[in-house]
């Protein structure tokens, strides 16, 4: 987990308050990108958040980072 | 010719991947040859002389406004800065050795329809696309607890389309002279840390070995470690002489090249340490554990000796230190060991008082280099392999099936069980999980298409692996193969 501070006040996030931070960012995330496929298909836009969504899994680490990529056709 | 890497991974990837980089340079001396890394690893690059520009992804920065300010959109312009950035390069050739799904996504759309694309990328419609087979081994094949047995360095260098020679393992420096460490006595160099606790050993292990490298050891030992790390080298220090000098935390990457080059020998668990070493000509010891695949990982210096164990109370402080005395004589090994031989087809060759398994790396071997396919000696691999063959039939028949829209539903579905019975026996018997990994790979591979093409290729795929299963499996016989296997009837 990376270290990350509140610009704020400069107090550390306690690990428990940042990762419900991220898990709720990335559920938004989610539901952002599967609305977008929906109507639009996978666009540019898809992809920019799919680099975000899998930037904050790397950091739940709860996915295999290196293989959690795809089912087959 | 302008070429980006992607290497998001940690500093021991991006040390282990200089070599390849420095080929690379080598191949195409004009090109223009980027870099994309992490912020929290950049000073990884310190020592890399062969590339023209470092780009950064700053996971921290793009991740603040999701964190200080809940705002998810002013991460997403974060990223899409870095994008458009990438973008605007407009390469020629891409090539990612991060193998992850972030950088899949990355690649993408850092591509544009001209750039040629190795390592993971993304088809058009967001499914994976591994457009190389070398990545394809990798997705397939390596990691901990799989039968992988190339190195990482090799397997970078195939993925990047380049033959490693001995001058690819180089530095910025040369590191020629002595450094400020030496004081005239030869010294042996520890590594105490690494990047995760669970890669190394206790403190408590490492003072035990300490302690015995001090008595049998007439030299000096220099311990090194990370600045957390310091609380941990001061409680090993406890009643040690002055022949060891504690650097841990005190030294920085530029230090450790030198210091290292001059040492007689590196120890050290599983981390970047050994890959410095590795760049600079230096044998090492590692101390490996299940944590890791050392095969993978290990130190890649020829003569660099692997001493492994499922975990640390098995590793004997004097098996260590007599290894590592037998290695500074150039002696051969005490125990069991596993030795770095240049040239061998796999990256360490146990000696005589090991006893390996070998049926999945052969079976690798098997699959992707055209060796013969290993006898089955164990009625379990054989049963697993008659399953597979049972699966492959029923899958057959089921995709002939898909054609018809009254029966594609169904057949669908058992197509999709299908590829989860697999998946359960390489779990239920793990030596033919190379198989079952290769083929479902070469599933994952399958590009967007038609049903029909779909159909076909798929149709293909699975004849693939019957003449695979073929090895050992009695085709001509589909009736007694769907209807038990013979093992089971050995087996009463």
């Amino acid at each position: 987990m990376q270290n990350i501070k509140k610009p704020t006040n400069g107090d550390e996030m306690n690990k428990q308050e940042l990762e419900s931070h991220l898990i709720f960012a990335l559920k938004r995330l989610e539901e952002s990108s599967e609305q977008i496929i929906k109507t639009r298909g996978y666009t540019n836009e898809v992809e920019k958040v799919k680099v975000l969504e899998e930037l904050i899994k790397e950091q739940l680490s709860y996915e295999n980072t290196r293989n959690s990529t795809s089912s087959s056709r | 010719m302008k070429i980006l890497v992607t290497q998001l991974a940690r500093l021991g990837d991006i040390f282990l991947s200089y070599p390849s980089i420095n080929a690379l340079r080598r191949k195409y001396p004009d090109a223009e040859i980027h870099l994309l890394v992490r912020e929290k690893f950049r000073w990884g690059l310190s020592e890399l002389h062969s590339y023209d520009r470092a780009w950064i992804f700053n996971s921290k920065e793009i991740l603040r406004p999701i964190v200080a300010e809940k705002n998810n959109d002013n991460s997403l312009e974060l990223v899409d800065d870095l994008l458009s950035a990438l973008q605007s390069e407009e390469y020629t050739n891409i090539i990612n050795l991060s193998y992850s799904p972030l950088s899949s996504y990355l690649v993408h759309s850092i591509a544009s329809e001209n750039t040629q694309v190795v390592g993971y990328t993304r088809y058009s419609d967001g499914y994976l696309s591994i457009p190389d087979d070398t990545s394809a081994y990798f997705y397939a094949q390596v990691g901990v607890g799989r039968s992988n047995r190339v190195h990482l360095a090799d397997i970078f260098a195939a993925t990047i389309g380049v033959e490693l020679e001995d001058q690819d393992w180089s530095t910025r420096h040369e590191y020629e002279t002595k450094n400020r460490y030496n004081e005239d006595k030869r010294y042996i160099v520890v590594h105490i840390g690494a990047s995760q606790t669970h890669k190394t050993l206790t403190v408590f292990k490492w003072r035990q070995i300490l302690k015995n490298l001090v008595k049998n050891w007439e030299g000096k030992v220099v311990l090194i470690g990370a600045e957390n790390e310091r609380a941990s080298s001061d409680h090993m220090m406890n009643g040690l002489d002055e022949s060891v000098t504690n650097l841990v935390g005190r030294t920085t990457v530029g230090d450790l090249f030198p210091l290292i080059r001059n040492s007689e020998l590196l120890i050290g668990p599983d981390s970047m340490a050994l890959h410095v070493a590795s760049l600079v000509g230096v044998r090492a010891l590692n101390l490996s554990m299940a944590t890791v695949n050392f095969y993978e990982t290990g130190p890649y210096a020829d003569g660099s000796r692997v001493i492994f164990e499922d975990d640390e109370t098995l590793i004997a402080s004097d098996r260590v230190v007599d290894e590592a005395l037998a290695m500074i004589q150039r002696n051969p090994a005490k125990y069991g060991i596993y030795e770095r031989v240049v040239g061998s087809d796999v990256s360490f060759v146990a000696n005589d008082r090991v006893v390996t398994k070998d049926f999945s790396w052969n079976l690798i071997k098997a699959l992707y280099m055209g060796s013969d396919f290993p006898v089955i000696d164990d009625v379990n691999i054989l049963r697993a392999v008659e399953r597979l063959g049972q699966m492959t039939l029923v899958a057959c028949e089921q995709i002939e099936l898909i054609r018809d829209p009254e029966r594609r539903q169904t057949a669908m579905r058992i197509l999709e069980q299908s590829d989860e019975i697999f998946r359960k026996v390489s779990l239920l018997v793990p030596e033919v999980e190379p198989m079952v990994n290769w083929f479902l790979t070469e599933k994952t591979r399958m590009p967007p298409m038609g049903l029909e093409q779909v159909i076909n290729e798929t149709y293909d795929l699975y004849k693939r692996i019957e003449l695979v299963l073929s090895v050992y499996v009695n085709f001509e016989h589909k009736e007694k193969l769907l209807g038990g296997s013979d093992a089971d009837h050995e087996m009463g």
